[in-house]
């Protein structure tokens, strides 16, 4: 907040061309309480979400040109999202956040569980807390969930998210915590398998004793790291997968003994081993730019995926293109065999 | 029958919000003990004893007016106050009223404790119950007179189960009478500092809405530890913002280390742990006061940050 009021020439000039009143409507759709000023109690307010909404809109069409499956899976109502965690960055989070407020209908804010140290950060802290993610505890999760919100939880937490490369769509142990909630709540849970997101920043060594020194849970060093530098912490274009699956309920005694509650877990975990698996199967490349495909000069419609990003994927013209694509609405497939199509039909190159 | 209410602190900003309230209402007699001056009109309900309560003679006034009912207001809340006799007025007179009020067949105890007792740390929830602990005076050693007034009141609640005792534990209050507070000596710094990156969500309470809780305290044969949370949560940001007031951004190590300096040289009234709470939220869940006793905040947000006097420090002057 107080940053943007210091310097909002450049910032608020570009955040501004970006956010267009598909975004704005989306972010103003969200269903929750607020009060005179704007805000709900945990500090999130809509007016936040519009401007990150429309950069990660862009990072969802077209850096990371994701792909879900089934959203139409998510039921209204209280609901815990369980992912799976990697990738460093929550860079998976926010693509299932982006997923849920963009294919969704109505679209939904995603209140993510926070790693407890979040809160520490500057202007991460206030960026999060605005745009609806929440430090991970009990009290919290167990209101949002009774006041109708869709919350997320990666049980692995940053076991998940600090794996290394050769650790990829290894599930770690999940925490039993997101099963009590679910036991005391009755909200339904989703299993979501994510692919893509762990290879975005290929990490080869998790260095504990930097970690312990600057109060994180890992520090990563990336294999770019020698090509890249800093930029190596950047994520790289991966395609990614998310698949929602068939919502799971789940009976029993909230404060039961932890030996009970791992089983239930233990579904949930399978659950999300089999959308990744299922993810991983079906996916044609970790990058799938469609290069080769592009160099062989297929381009016939019925190709799935698409095209190339340009350079460096982040091309603003990209975005419009698609605002008023309806195929963005349709779970699933999304939309890229109509851009295809629009694209040879305005004569653009991909 | 008219019923006594004793009040300790009386002459202090909130004291004369609750004397007033008080006074209101027909069947009530008011009896005032404070070490200070009192400048006010001494109406007919009304007697007001000057006396320290860690003197022999404030036991006099329960000896011989015999309250029905005691609020106890005392509290010395200035942080730059020696520590020494801080803990002089916060723990020891606060243990020694509370005893009086056993001896003396007092009916009815309501004491105040702060919401800032809970601490500002970067793990709370949005909204903190009554029975999560108190982690002040885990960081904030400079502050820990509050959590040991918090807890001396509780053991005598549950030493005395035949007199019902409710502690309160608001939040920032705010309003044309208060003076005193972390919230109100944070807002009278010509700049107010801002930890650059950190935007917390605060709550405050009008002055006479926390009175009006306190009433309700009082009237219920209500027992416990209720939070009143205020009509809501705002950023910092916002506040300072519909307050028109000057701020100063910092980096945040930079601004504990120079408070610190300040702190212990007299130049800032604030120890550097109390900016923790311009760092992390500390929000208190007030359903339960509106659930058991029926209290529910009648000044809005807007209201409240009306209240709040717009150039505070001339006020101090």
């Amino acid at each position: 907040m107080v940053k943007r009021v210091r310097r909002p020439s450049l910032v608020r000039s570009v955040l501004d061309r970006l956010v267009d009143d598909d975004v704005r409507s989306r972010a103003s759709r969200v269903p929750t309480r607020l009060n005179e000023y704007g805000y709900d109690d945990f500090g999130f307010t809509p007016r936040a979400v519009a401007p990150v909404l429309a950069v990660t809109r862009l990072l969802y069409r077209s850096y990371f040109r994701v792909r879900t499956h089934g959203i139409s899976n998510v039921p209204q109502g209280g609901v815990l999202l369980i992912a799976n965690h990697g990738g460093q960055l929550p860079v998976d989070g926010m693509m299932i956040a982006t997923a849920m407020m963009l294919d969704a209908e109505p679209p939904r804010i995603v209140r993510a569980m926070v790693e407890r140290w979040v809160p520490t950060l500057p202007f991460a802290s206030t960026l999060f807390y605005r745009v609806g993610q929440v430090v991970g505890n009990r009290e919290d999760c167990r209101r949002l969930l009774e006041s109708g919100e869709v919350v997320l939880v990666f049980p692995e937490g940053a076991r998940g998210s600090g794996k290394t490369i050769w650790h990829r769509y290894e599930l770690q142990e999940f925490g039993l915590g997101f099963m009590r909630l679910a036991l005391e709540t009755g909200a339904p849970i989703v299993p979501v398998g994510v692919v893509g997101s762990e290879e975005s920043i290929p990490s080869v060594y998790d260095w504990r004793a930097l970690a312990r020194l600057v109060g994180a849970p890992y520090v990563p060093v990336p294999a770019t790291l020698p090509l890249l530098g800093p930029l190596s912490m950047l994520p790289l274009p991966t395609r990614f997968d998310i698949r929602f699956g068939e919502p799971i309920r789940f009976e029993g005694d909230p404060d039961g003994p932890s030996v009970e509650v791992a089983d239930k877990v233990q579904r949930v975990r399978d659950a999300v081993a089999g959308l990744i698996a299922q993810g991983l199967e079906e996916r044609r490349g970790v990058f799938d730019l469609g290069l080769s495909r592009w160099l062989r000069g297929e381009s016939a419609p019925h190709v799935e995926g698409g095209a190339p990003p340009p350079p460096g994927g982040l091309d603003p013209a990209a975005a419009p293109a698609e605002e008023a694509d309806p195929g963005g609405d349709e779970p699933g497939r999304g939309s890229s065999p109509r851009r295809r199509r629009r694209r040879a039909a305005e004569g653009r190159q991909p | 029958m008219s019923r006594r209410i004793l009040v300790t602190g009386i002459a202090g900003g909130l004291g004369r919000v609750v004397w007033r309230g008080l006074l209101e209402r027909r069947n009530l007699e008011v009896v005032g003990l404070d070490r200070r001056n009192w400048l006010l009109e001494r109406p007919e309900r009304f007697r007001y004893y000057q006396a320290d309560l860690r003197k022999r003679s404030a036991e006099d006034v329960f000896r011989s007016e015999r309250p029905y009912a005691v609020v106890h207001l005392a509290f010395e809340d200035d942080q730059t106050v020696p520590r020494a006799r801080r803990h002089e007025t916060n723990v020891i007179a606060t243990q020694q009223v509370l005893e009086w009020c056993a001896r003396y067949g007092v009916r009815k105890v309501v004491t105040l404790s702060r919401a800032i007792v809970y601490g500002a740390s970067p793990e709370n929830p949005a909204k903190i119950t009554e029975d999560m602990p108190l982690k002040m005076g885990i960081r904030y050693e400079e502050l820990h007179d509050l959590v040991e007034y918090d807890h001396i009141c509780r053991s005598w609640m549950y030493e005395h189960p035949q007199i019902p005792m409710v502690l309160l534990r608001p939040v920032h209050v705010v309003g044309p009478n208060i003076r005193a507070g972390m919230l109100f000596r944070y807002l009278s710094m010509a700049r107010c500092p801002v930890l650059a990156g950190f935007d917390p969500m605060l709550q405050i309470v009008h002055e006479e809405d926390l009175a009006e809780a306190i009433g309700c305290a009082l009237r219920a044969r209500a027992r416990g530890i209720y939070n009143v949370a205020g009509p809501g949560a705002i950023p910092l940001s916002v506040l300072l913002r519909e307050l028109r007031k000057p701020t100063l951004v910092l980096p945040h190590p930079l601004l504990y280390a120079a408070d610190g300096l300040l702190f212990r040289l007299g130049a800032s009234k604030l120890p550097p742990a109390s900016f923790d709470f311009i760092r992390y939220n500390c929000l208190v869940d007030g359903t339960k006061i509106e659930r058991e006793l029926k209290f529910r905040p009648r000044f809005s947000l807007p209201d409240t940050i009306a209240a709040i006097p717009v150039r505070p420090a001339a006020i101090i002057a």
